[in-house]
């Protein structure tokens, strides 16, 4: 019996054949040309030249460093293009204060630092307010059936996920750091290179979507974020593994975290993890995996949460975790046979079929005595529905809808 | 209308039809001792009365203009629970009225699959017994075909009868070991879980051994849970996804109510029969017990994890 932590319902999916998922290799990708989100402001010209690390724009607050080094080619509707010379020419290092807590949160808002899971949240922000905050927890659970880039990176680079993890620790105020994967093996591997440090590693179950922030901390911690409340409030910061890596990388080089590992997988030829520059275009790491089966969708994130994009116009960002190839069954909506399937496996303990007939039916009211805003979006009501209904689009339409109605109240 | 999910596009495979079509193969051993202990006409009576369930349900659908839904086969199911729970002497034109009384007032006019509260099958049952209780009411021995009781008010029937069917009754009520395996087949195939039917006849037995005879601790336990419908009750009626709670806890609670309810109908009822009234009467509290039962919300405490700040080590 494996000594693992659990929470609330939840599923056990299984997992997909093996030739739809990538092994721990890491593919270094060198794209001829990157794209980049400049949204707010650009501070380079066409034709000039970058390195890795140069301030080329500003986008939604945050500095953007140029990923590779070469030429810029074009600027047009917010996006910096910048061909590749693959000679990787670095800009200066930035300087930085290690001695503080203060000094590192400087420097995560410097280099941009942003959650490296899937959502991107400034890390910056997130650390902003290390008050009460007794434990980070890493996130290396990776719960999503067909991304394995965070196994890539622990199995590989356990030492830099460590350096990380103490080094977020520490930007939490000195927080009690975890690391916390579901696979024995990167237990195994993260307690090997541990030199003494003051960490723990702790083994979490596989069900799904263990890799939640909420669902994290109620695992490890015994305690739940209160509603409407954030995991500060339980004393914890969860980070990715991913950020991790990339902040301890960044406190050794002075460079900005322009690099992410990332998961192709699915339908395409050979599957595989990629380490690729931020920018780099879903299609060109697609056609690296010798590409994807006809007739199949590509999608960002995982096959439960994330959402089908077209490749020639998606970009690699620090917050891309994968891109996925599958060809999903085609679903009949029928009605509800109220098994009670989905109410059993809802992680929140909210009941999405009640959820979902009151938003049909636009009952505000009713969402708020059945707590829609709760619902995580994680797809297992709709995962297990009978009856194909859209329960995982109309749970989060409804927490949408109470968001919006809260931030119009106060 | 098929097309690719919008989100999620990870689904389990199992959809409505297929769990339909699982109950209508538990249901397949219980109408093969049918035709067994009482002939053929129990054959020619199941298909008819899933054909008149499936007709009603598409003439309904295409007169209020909505979606034909017969593929779902939660329509056939119903045809054969009914005519399953009734006693082979039946007239036909009591088995259709009941059919098309169960689709029609027990399911469609409350929308539709998943929407009813009361088990379709139960309310043409219902219907029956109360308006032609005479037709109904006259179970039928397998032997020589002689109008006879059921063990219920008969009393005196051998364990190994009771288990393999040979005595009266409903046409696939009275064969426990072989409502025993199809249910052990829903089990199995994760369709349905033992709450409900444990918490009825659990109940059921207890207060039966009890309470059934004037003397206290005297009541004949196992005759009570084999003798009648109780187990095809608890099995498939009990079961139902859309007249019983979706919680786990609902489930045993309505199971429990269903169980008690039974007895004192048996006991101090008018019938000797009580498992139908006393499911449709559970039936009638389910969204009350299911509210009740509500799982609790994450973030509003009582998860059962401990307060704040225990860290695992």
């Amino acid at each position: 019996m494996e000594n693992t932590v659990d929470f609330r319902a939840g599923i056990m999916l299984p997992r997909p054949p093996s030739e739809l998922l990538a092994d721990t290799t890491i593919i270094q990708a060198q794209p001829p040309q990157v794209s980049l989100s400049s949204s707010d402001a650009v501070s380079v010209e066409v034709g000039e030249r970058v390195q890795i690390g140069t301030v080329i724009g500003y986008d939604r607050g945050l500095t953007v460093y140029s990923s590779v080094s070469g030429t810029v080619k074009s600027i047009e509707k917010g996006r910096i293009v910048i061909d590749n010379d693959c000679r990787n020419d670095t800009a200066p290092p930035l300087e930085y204060d290690r001695t503080s807590s203060g000094g590192l949160r400087d420097y995560m808002r410097k280099i941009s630092l942003v959650g490296m899971g899937g959502a991107g949240f400034p890390t910056a922000k997130k650390y902003e307010n290390s008050r009460g905050i007794r434990f980070l927890l890493v996130n290396g659970c990776e719960c999503e059936p067909h991304l394995s880039c965070d196994r890539a990176l622990i199995s590989n680079l356990p030492r830099k996920v460590i350096r990380g993890a103490l080094a977020l620790a520490e930007a939490a105020g000195g927080a009690s750091p975890f690391i916390c994967v579901k696979h024995r093996s990167l237990l195994e591997t993260l307690k090997n290179a541990c030199a003494g440090e003051n960490i723990r590693i702790v083994q979490v179950s596989k069900k799904f979507p263990q890799g939640s922030e909420k669902q994290l901390i109620a695992s490890v911690l015994r305690c739940e974020v209160p509603r409407f409340r954030l995991p500060r409030d339980c004393g914890a910061i969860v980070s990715n593994c991913a950020t991790a890596a990339a902040f301890a990388e960044s406190l050794d080089t002075g460079l900005p975290p322009v690099r992410r590992i990332v998961t192709v997988a699915g339908s395409v030829g050979q599957c595989a993890n990629i380490l690729t520059p931020c920018g780099t275009a879903a299609q060109y790491l697609i056609d690296l995996c010798k590409g994807a089966l006809p007739g199949s969708v590509i999608i960002e994130g995982g096959a439960m949460t994330g959402r089908v994009i077209d490749p020639n116009s998606t970009f690699v960002s620090l917050s891309t975790t994968g891109f996925i190839a599958l060809t999903p069954g085609e679903i009949n909506e029928s009605s509800c046979i109220h098994c009670g399937g989905c109410a059993r496996v809802c992680p929140s303990g909210i009941v999405p079929y009640k959820i979902d007939g009151a938003q049909r039916a636009g009952d505000t009211k009713e969402l708020m005595r059945l707590c829609a805003d709760a619902c995580i979006s994680c797809g297992c009501c709709s995962y297990i529905c009978p009856a194909k209904r859209e329960l995982t689009t109309h749970t989060t339409e409804a927490r949408r809808i109470l968001a919006a109605q809260r931030e119009a109240r106060q | 209308m098929k097309r690719i999910p919008k989100n999620v596009f990870l689904r389990r495979d199992t959809g409505t039809g297929d769990i339909m079509l699982w109950v209508l193969l538990a249901l397949c051993p219980s109408l093969v001792s049918a035709v067994w202990y009482f002939g053929f006409r129990a054959l020619w009576l199941s298909f008819l009365s899933v054909l008149v369930c499936v007709v009603s349900e598409a003439l309904w659908e295409i007169i209020t203009r909505r979606s034909i839904t017969i593929t779902d086969l939660s329509a056939a199911v119903t045809g054969l629970l009914l005519s399953l729970s009734l006693p082979v002497t039946v007239p036909v034109w009591a088995l259709v009225f009941a059919d098309v009384t169960a689709i029609i007032i027990g399911k469609q006019i409350f929308g539709g699959v998943g929407q009813n509260i009361f088990n379709p099958a139960l309310v043409g049952r219902g219907v029956l017994l109360v308006g032609a209780a005479a037709d109904v009411i006259s179970f039928t021995s397998p032997y020589d075909g002689m109008t006879t009781a059921t063990p219920l008010t008969e009393g005196e029937v051998s364990l190994s009868a009771l288990l393999s069917g040979s005595h009266g009754g409903s046409m696939g009520e009275t064969s426990a070991i072989l409502l025993i395996f199809g249910f052990g087949l829903l089990y199995c195939r994760g369709i349905v879980k033992l709450n409900a039917p444990l918490g009825m006849l659990g109940t059921l037995a207890f207060l039966t051994l009890l309470f059934g005879e004037e003397k206290f601790l005297t009541g004949d336990a196992v005759g009570a849970v084999l003798g009648g419908g109780a187990l095809f009750g608890a099995f498939f009626m009990a079961t139902d996804y859309s007249s019983t709670p979706a919680t786990n806890t609902g489930r045993t609670i309505f199971g429990i109510g269903a169980g008690a309810l039974t007895f004192v109908i048996r006991r101090w009822g008018g019938t000797a029969e009580g498992v139908c009234f006393a499911i449709l009467t559970m039936n009638f509290f389910s969204p009350l017990i299911e509210e009740l039962t509500a799982p609790k919300v994450y973030g509003t405490g009582g998860n059962g994890y401990e307060r704040k700040y225990k860290a695992v080590s």
